[in-house]
């Protein structure tokens, strides 16, 4: 299957390095540089899951650790790793993948019926029922609902990696390496501070890398690599990609966890998958950056329905389309950001603005591309049932009392 | 008589870890050291006898957290408020310790064979330690002492010279291999050899 | 994890201590006779504050010396650290 969704250039992707991989069983091609997401969506595949009790289809809603939908059982090098996000997974040559919580498979799901009578399911279901006749619990009961229960299946082997731990002590842990985040790190840096910066994703550069910015006379991108370039120089920093800083306990106890060899196809001998730092910081700099809340309408979780700032990201850093027919639903600035972007790549987009009479530059910009925007309009509900095709929308009306 | 060391039944010398196409000079060197003479020196409580008159092998003892005096033969560690080990390669300090160090104000534990001893030497050695200890020891160097864990099990660290780093750390005997299998494998990825 | 001052070997994290309760629990003095109600305090009552708690903890892999914290059972904030012999 061609990428049909890839963009011809752009983005922070390999192009000269061609990457084979399969999902549930089926070959596509991405490159160096991309998540197992990027790859899939570039492929015209959005349907990875289903979701817990109902069964609906599950699509991808972010581009990072963000993800809720998107979780899949990874293969590598004859390990398996249950419910690893598509959208952190780099992509590697000979990555396996498939979904999970489906049974056939992921396109004909047995268990979606659930969502069909999911009037009769109320909380609690489960346990009242299946009490009665008791020797159905075992031979009956208890198989199906294990089958039903659980996302990914944990492996029964002995895991072979190496895990490590590792203490670490500094004046100051940046938690992520975005304009923020670096410049705090390079002033503290050239003062003689130990320093330790961890960016969760692979690249450094965080919103940098998304965004039309300058800093002084540069690109943000390019300020952000001569940053990192020169922190890395420094003997009293530590810079750490592919590292999260996911728990801050007390007397500014931090816990990290650096994920060393799980973008390779397999762990170099005697060096670890993954490493946990316990870092006691003097000071800590949370410049994580936010993650952009969904809006709520009717069907919201299908397919094809993500975060603006997700499509944004998957076009900027992968050159990937997530849709040749986007409707950017917003109530903010950050929407025509996208829809921007895509305009600039091709794509018409149509904004939807809650908002009756905004006022910005970037408003302007996008009237003088000629998008289409309606102003005052939301999304009542999105269509489609393994792949959004289309949405209700309604104008609100003055009052705000009905639409 | 003769006895077996600490860590006789595993160490064994050779090359181990990520060693191949390194030069030498950049890997770790492990090595068991053993037929030292170990002994606890306890100053008690109530004795007001002034230790800065007491010599033994012409070293004082030094009533300073964390410090190590020293001469080529004998080390002794700071090992608490009024509480030192001393170690040394002179099997026969003892009867001169006791005649120096008075029952009445002095309590003297040999501990030489309650302990094993590994000394690591190599650029990586505090690499070494942080996987395992939770103590800052990045401003510790040469003629430092500290107590601290290493994987939960208590350890002594003697800081013995910073060119090259050379660290000598002791542990309970009977946590000897547990803590040998501790600190070999965090040498791994750095690649080592047992003397 | 706590990060506790020693005041004798300076700061060292929690896992080198071992905690040893309320430290402001006298014990009935010796030679004298304790009612079943005293004892029966000392024994068993305590406090169990919220906010400002001294407490005693041992320098376990350290100097093993035992030591006084005041702390925070709330906000685990350390005020100050002693000696065992010092008073609070
Ligand atoms: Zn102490």
């Amino acid at each position: 299957m061609s990428e049909h969704f890839r963009l011809d250039k752009g983005g922070l992707i390999n192009r000269s390095k061609k990457i084979s991989f399969k999902f549930n069983g089926k070959k596509y091609f991405g490159y160096e540089g991309d998540t197992l997401a990027s790859a899939l969506i570039a492929n015209g595949v959005h349907l990875v899951g289903r979701s817990f009790k109902y069964h609906r289809p599950r699509g991808f809603f972010g581009a990072g650790v963000d993800e809720p939908y998107a979780i899949v059982q990874m293969n590598r090098n004859n390990e398996v790793d249950p419910n690893v996000r598509a959208t952190e997974q780099e992509l590697f040559e000979g990555l396996e993948a498939k979904s999970v919580n489906c049974w056939p498979n992921v396109d004909f799901d047995i268990g979606a019926i659930n969502n069909f009578l999911g009037k009769f399911f109320p909380a609690g279901f489960y346990y009242k029922t299946f009490m009665w006749p008791k020797s159905f619990w075992y031979k009956i009961y208890e198989p199906i609902i294990r089958k039903a229960a659980g996302f990914g299946a944990a492996s029964i082997k002995h895991d072979k990696e190496r895990y490590e731990h590792k203490y670490e002590y500094c004046d100051l842990l940046i938690t992520g390496s975005g304009p923020s985040g670096l410049a705090s790190a390079y002033a503290a840096a050239q003062n003689g501070a130990k320093v330790i910066l961890a960016e969760d994703k692979s690249r450094f550069g965080g919103s940098l890398l998304t965004s039309e910015v300058t800093i002084g006379n540069q690109s943000g991108q390019e300020w952000a690599e001569k940053i990192i370039t020169e922190l890395k120089s420094m003997p009293n920093v530590v810079v750490k990609n592919r590292s999260q800083v996911f728990g801050y306990y007390d007397h500014n106890m931090l816990v990290m966890s650096e994920r060393i060899s799980d973008h390779l196809p397999k762990s170099e001998k005697y060096i670890p998958k993954q490493r946990l730092w316990y870092i006691r910081a003097k000071e800590v700099i949370i410049s994580s950056g936010s993650i952009e809340r969904p809006l709520v309408f009717g069907n919201n979780d299908i397919p094809g329905v993500m975060l603006s700032s997700a499509a944004k990201e998957y076009l900027k850093i992968y050159g990937v389309l997530v849709g040749k027919k986007p409707l950017v639903f917003t109530n903010n600035d950050s929407g025509y950001e996208t829809a921007i972007e895509f305009k600039k790549n091709g794509i018409d987009p149509i904004i939807l603005d809650t908002r009756k009479d905004p006022n910005s530059e970037i408003i302007k910009e996008a009237k003088d591309l000629n998008i289409n925007i309606k102003l005052s309009y939301v999304v009542v509900a999105a269509k489609g049932y393994k792949k959004v095709n289309s949405a209700d929308i309604a104008k609100i009306s003055e009052d705000k009392k009905k639409y | 008589m003769t006895s077996l060391s600490a860590l006789n039944h595993i160490h064994k010398s050779g090359f181990f870890g990520n060693y191949e196409n390194k030069n030498e000079e950049n890997l770790l060197k492990i090595s068991e050291i053993k037929n030292f003479f170990i002994v606890q020196i306890v100053q008690y409580k109530n004795s007001s006898i002034l230790i800065d008159n007491l010599n033994i092998d012409n070293l004082k003892l030094k009533n300073q957290p964390l410090t190590v005096v020293s001469n080529n033969d004998t080390r002794i560690l700071w090992n608490g408020p009024k509480n030192w080990i001393l170690v040394s390669k002179k099997k026969d300090l003892l009867d001169e310790i006791l005649t120096v160090f008075k029952e009445t104000d002095f309590a003297v534990t040999d501990l030489s064979h309650s302990r094993s001893i590994i000394e690591i030497e190599g650029n990586m050695v505090y690499e070494v330690l942080k996987k395992g200890s939770p103590l800052d020891i990045s401003k510790l160097k040469s003629g430092d002492s500290a107590n601290t864990v290493y994987n939960g099990i208590t350890i002594t660290l003697d800081f013995i010279s910073n060119k090259p780093n050379i660290i000598r750390i002791f542990c309970l005997r009977s946590f000897g291999e547990s803590f040998y299998h501790s600190i070999t494998d965090a040498s791994l990825e750095f690649g080592y050899k047992c003397l | 994890m706590l990060h506790i001052k020693c005041p004798h070997c300076g700061l060292r994290s929690q896992n080198e201590f071992s905690y040893g309760g309320d430290a402001t629990v006298k014990r009935p003095e010796l030679n004298k006779d304790v009612s079943d109600k005293d004892w029966d305090n000392f024994v068993y009552l305590r406090k169990s504050p919220r906010g400002k708690h001294l407490e005693l903890w041992q320098h376990i892999s350290g100097c093993r010396q035992w030591i006084k914290v005041e702390r925070d059972t709330l906000t685990h904030e350390i005020f100050k650290t002693l000696k065992a012999s010092e008073e609070a």
